[in-house]
């Protein structure tokens, strides 16, 4: 039996694209694709000017810092150019993970202008992704509902079967013919969004991103044959081509929106969390404890009279106080900047209690997508351009490692230059305002005595001397970088994708199978 | 013409695409009384929680000028309806944190617990049903109602009965919306029941009328489905062509345009997040200049001395600066609405839309309850402050510096004496009021698809049919 799959090939492709559903749905899709990811392309741009406004004022603030108390060396990460096709929790926009000593907050936040809006929260946001599962997918089903029960009403299976092919290669071609059929119509969009994309002059596709999106489209190929796999095994396990397409459009129906409505809701209303005013409780307490702790210190080190720290406060940093004030100030600041940090873990701990079922709930979705083949495709997408959640905690982890490095650096500078750099910018060998303050009585520190007016005239004239001493700028040189590593690798990206491809695979080949099986026994009549 | 309605009405609910597509939709409206009546246990747990956290605000007031300085809340009330259409309810603004104080805006925050980690998903309320569900069905009824006949031949059949083509139309028009108006009525029944005996919903006469006007506007919206797949089914040669045309269609109007929304009104209003800080800043630039100025209020004592001269003076000037500020916070408020309302504007493109934002303001929900909500708020501070004013004058011994805490009466004022925060709903004028333009453009769009549908089959060459089975 000579191999009669290329003229079986013929025969489907030219029986698919000559028809007026392929046409239309050809248009439909190239014109939706377009427009989504011309709008797409355009937020892109404005996160990205979002992304660079917040990057300048953080080094401009960083030039401004006066004391390490005051420094706040955020990480912020750029909007991400494959995301315009896959918009996902990161909303395409840029993502800014908080560092300081006293708090930060694992679900990185987002930057942009359109961010924690409860109008704009209403919205449902479209993408290239979205676009795909819905107006293709139907496509897919348009094309493959008919292709075994739809011939034997019109009576041409017959015809197909009087030649030389076996009823393997006949559904072989159908299946391979319908690949093609909807796949051209994938790609002719997806080379459209593209040049839209590379049209941006902020977009910039690194190599990895361009793997990222050669990946996509194949990730979208295997979902669009997925389903057109299943419309085909619908259509041999039916006898009328009325039948058939009924269950198929309800299948879309539920599978696609039904399945994707209903399962953020189930999440929602499932997964039990606890209520918000306990974190705050829990938040309050911990700040209770540190102000104790801070009391227990002070008792054991008792606090010198008001004179030897009274200097000149401006913008909230000290100056001009007496040596041996410092010397006090310094080591409550060792003690607090400990404490601060062990303050820090414990809230975000409480907080990750109280919050966590709440991520829970997305992630659920995530997990139970794979259920429905529409869904599933989706989230890969958002696997595959890092646009998950849990890509978000992933730019919180690294974040979490990046202020460990931080604090490192934050210790061995304060070790080697002296605690009084966490609050002044006072060197070492400042005269102080009041250079004896053993013999200052209380009454010559009210505010309209002369004594006290006559020291600060002074140490405001100083300070016009002083401010620009190079020594009170604050050295930044050694502070670590961000480096790379924020997001996930491709391979790591692959190996979270794994268990969804891996149903989409098995789902293909199964309804492969099964239509194959079914066909060698359909009867004709 | 009634031989034709009832025929037809006989073949649909023999109809396996029937049977099946009513399943469907009672196994939505079924997953949305489980679903709503969770939901409403645990609004029924958070309440309790969100009431005592206002009430201890008023329980830690003791003086008249403590309640001046006292942060409140006041927060929303669920219209009960919400599982019939959500409206926003879970992602607009249900609390605001406010103070009679004199130089201190109002802070707004989410209700009741929102997730901002989840991806955003639309309630499963009964017009999300209707909006998808329920519409695609009126699709898989009627693209073959004309072209599947045309197809089977049995079209001239139907042709030869003495009545003319609009009553044939309208006939299986007819019995197309009986279904799928079964469909509606059995489906909320259902959610009506689980909702009744589960989340203990009290059925009343209220929500009965809220319920006909809700089965109005589904039959309007479903009635354009309709017509227009009748339309295109007589249009189109073949009925798969036709399927694939009413299908994507309904992903575009249904799906595709509103997801634009987003994306549209973000690139068309900007709402500089400067604009929220610039209102705070103006007040405290205004306060720290005075201080700086050495016009700041002094120590008590002192005060008295002079006859708070100085006081009254700043008093005055942060009375000027709290309007700037509230004037330049209401900037914000408004260009965060006046960018939603292009979101809604293309929206309100889609019918499907049309028919959410009437059946919601008809319902008292939606943006206009956001914007009530609000309103009433900025005018319980009034309320708050002509209570307090009032409870200082009595006070012969007050400065009567209004709304500065620290020269206001020290008078013992109990907090349950003060006036509590009841919102109060739309009125069904003003929520009619609203629907108004959504509606009438739901009803225009109706009346297109109809004209659309009389014209498709006027024109439909029956003869070019019987050729083509002849050949």
């Amino acid at each position: 039996m000579a191999n009669q799959i290329p003229i079986l090939l013929r025969k489907e492709l030219l029986a698919h694209l000559r028809t007026l559903r392929l046409v239309v749905a050809l248009v439909f899709t190239v014109v939706l694709c377009l427009l989504t990811t011309i709008m797409g392309s355009l937020d892109f741009s404005l996160n990205m000017r979002a992304y660079e406004k917040a990057v300048n004022e953080l080094h401009r603030g960083m030039d401004e810092v006066r004391v390490f108390e005051d420094l706040q060396p955020d990480m912020y990460v750029p909007p991400q150019p494959v995301q315009i096709l896959c918009r996902g929790m990161t909303q395409g926009a840029g993502q800014r993970f908080r560092v300081n000593v006293r708090e930060y907050y694992l679900g990185a936040d987002q930057v942009g202008a359109s961010s924690a809006d409860d109008l704009m929260n209403t919205l449902v946001q479209v993408d290239f992704v979205s676009v795909v599962s819905l107006v293709l997918s139907f496509l897919a089903i348009a094309l493959g509902f008919d292709a075994i029960c739809g011939e034997r009403e019109q009576g041409t299976l017959r015809l197909l079967l009087s030649h030389s092919a076996s009823r393997g290669q006949i559904v072989a071609a159908k299946l391979l013919g319908g690949f093609l059929s909807v796949w051209s119509p994938l790609a002719v969009a997806f080379v459209a969004s593209l040049l839209v994309m590379q049209a941006n002059p902020d977009v910039h596709l690194k190599g990895d991103d361009w793997l990222r999106l050669v990946l996509l489209f194949l990730l979208t190929c295997l979902f669009l044959a997925e389903m057109f796999a299943l419309s085909v095994l619908v259509s041999v396990y039916t006898r009328h081509a009325s039948t058939s397409l009924i269950v198929c459009l309800f299948g879309w129906l539920i599978l696609g929106s039904g399945y994707s409505s209903a399962l953020p809701a189930v999440a929602r209303h499932t997964i039990d969390w606890p209520p918000w005013q306990e974190f705050v409780e829990g938040r309050n307490a911990e700040w209770q404890r540190f102000y104790e702790a801070m009391d227990e210190w002070e008792e054991g080190h008792p606090r010198l009279s008001p004179a030897y720290y009274r200097g000149l406060r401006q913008d909230g940093i000290l100056r001009y106080a007496h040596p041996q004030g410092y010397e006090w100030l310094d080591a409550r600041a060792a003690f607090e900047f400990d404490k601060t940090l062990e303050m820090a873990d414990r809230i975000e701990k409480i907080r990750w209690k109280n919050q966590s079922p709440l991520a829970e709930q997305q992630f659920a979705v995530d997990e139970w997508s794979v259920l429905s083949p529409v869904t599933s495709y989706r989230v890969l997408g958002k696997w595959l351009v890092r646009s998950t959640l849990d890509d978000r905690f992933q730019i919180a982890r690294y974040g979490l490692r990046y202020r460990q490095s931080y604090i490192d650096f934050l210790r061995t500078r304060l070790a080697e230059e002296g605690w009084r750099r966490w609050y002044t910018d006072d060197p070492p060998d400042t005269p102080p305002m009041i250079e004896d303050p053993a013999s200052v009585t209380p009454e010559m520190l009210a505010e309209d005595a002369p004594f006290l007016q006559e020291r600060l005239a002074w140490t405001e004239d100083r300070w016009q001397e002083d401010r620009d001493d190079p020594r009170r700028r604050l050295d930044l040189a050694g502070l670590p970088e961000v480096g790379p590593g924020w997001q996930r690798t491709l391979s790591e990206s692959l190996q979270r994708m794994m268990s969804g491809l891996t149903i989409m695979i098995l789902t293909l080949g199964l309804a492969v199978l099964l239509a194959v099986r079914r066909f060698q026994t359909y009867q004709l009549s | 013409m009634g031989v034709i309605y009832l025929q037809q009405l006989r073949e649909y609910f023999a109809s396996c695409r029937v049977q099946i597509g009513l399943c469907v939709v009672l196994l939505f409206f079924l997953l949305n009384g489980v679903l709503a009546s969770l939901r409403m246990e645990q609004m029924r747990e958070d309440d309790v929680l969100l009431r005592a956290d206002i009430e201890q605000r008023y329980d830690r007031v003791q003086t008249v000028a403590s309640g001046v300085g006292a942060w409140l809340r006041v927060a929303n009330e669920p219209t009960g309806t919400e599982f019939m259409s959500e409206g926003g309810f879970n992602w607009f603004w249900g609390s605001v944190w406010m103070t009679a104080e004199t130089g201190a805006l109002m802070n707004y925050y989410y209700g009741r617990d929102v997730n901002l980690w989840m991806d955003r998903f639309e309630s499963l309320d009964w017009t999300l049903i209707v909006r998808l569900v329920l519409s695609f069905l009126c699709i898989v009824l009627a693209y073959d109602g004309i072209a599947g006949e045309a197809e089977r031949g049995t079209l001239r059949l139907v042709l030869a009965y003495p009545i003319s083509r609009i009553q044939v139309l309208l006939a299986k028009f007819a019995a197309q919306l009986t279904v799928l108006g079964t469909a509606f009525v059995l489906g909320s029944l259902i959610s009506l029941l689980i909702l009744s005996l589960v989340g203990d919903l009290a059925l009343t006469v209220e929500l009965l009328g809220k319920y006909l006007l809700y089965g109005a506007a589904v039959a309007i919206y479903l009635s354009l489905f309709l017509l227009l797949a009748l339309g295109v089914s007589a249009l189109t040669r073949s009925s798969v062509s036709a399927l694939v045309l009413l299908t994507l269609t309904w992903a575009v109007i249904n799906i595709i345009l509103p997801q634009s929304a987003y994306l549209a009104a973000v690139r068309s209003v900007g709402v500089p997040e400067e604009l929220r800080s610039e209102a705070w800043s103006y007040m405290n630039q205004v306060r720290q200049s005075l201080y700086d100025e050495g016009k700041g209020p002094r120590n008590s004592e002192t005060a008295r001395a002079d006859g708070y001269t100085v006081e009254r003076r700043y008093a005055r000037l942060m009375e000027d600066a709290e309007k700037e500020g509230y004037r330049l916070g209401q900037v914000w408020l408004d260009r965060k609405v006046e960018r939603y309302e292009v979101a809604r504007s293309v929206n309100l493109l889609s019918p499907a839309y049309a028919f959410q934002y009437s059946v919601e303001a008809l319902l008292g929900t939606g943006l206009p309850k956001r914007q009530h909500f609000l309103d009433q708020a900025f005018e319980y501070r009034e309320n708050l402050r002509s209570f307090l004013r009032e409870r200082d004058a009595g006070d012969g011994d007050s400065p009567h510096l209004l709304f500065h805490s620290e020269f206001m009466s020290q008078e013992p004022l109990d907090g349950d004496q003060m006036p509590r925060f009841v919102e109060k709903p739309l009125s069904p004028a003003e929520g009619f009021a609203f629907s108004v333009v959504p509606f009438v453009i739901l009803l225009v769009e109706t009346l297109a698809a109809f004209l659309f549908a009389l014209w498709a089959v006027n024109r439909l060459d029956v003869t070019g049919y019987a050729m083509a089975e002849d050949s």
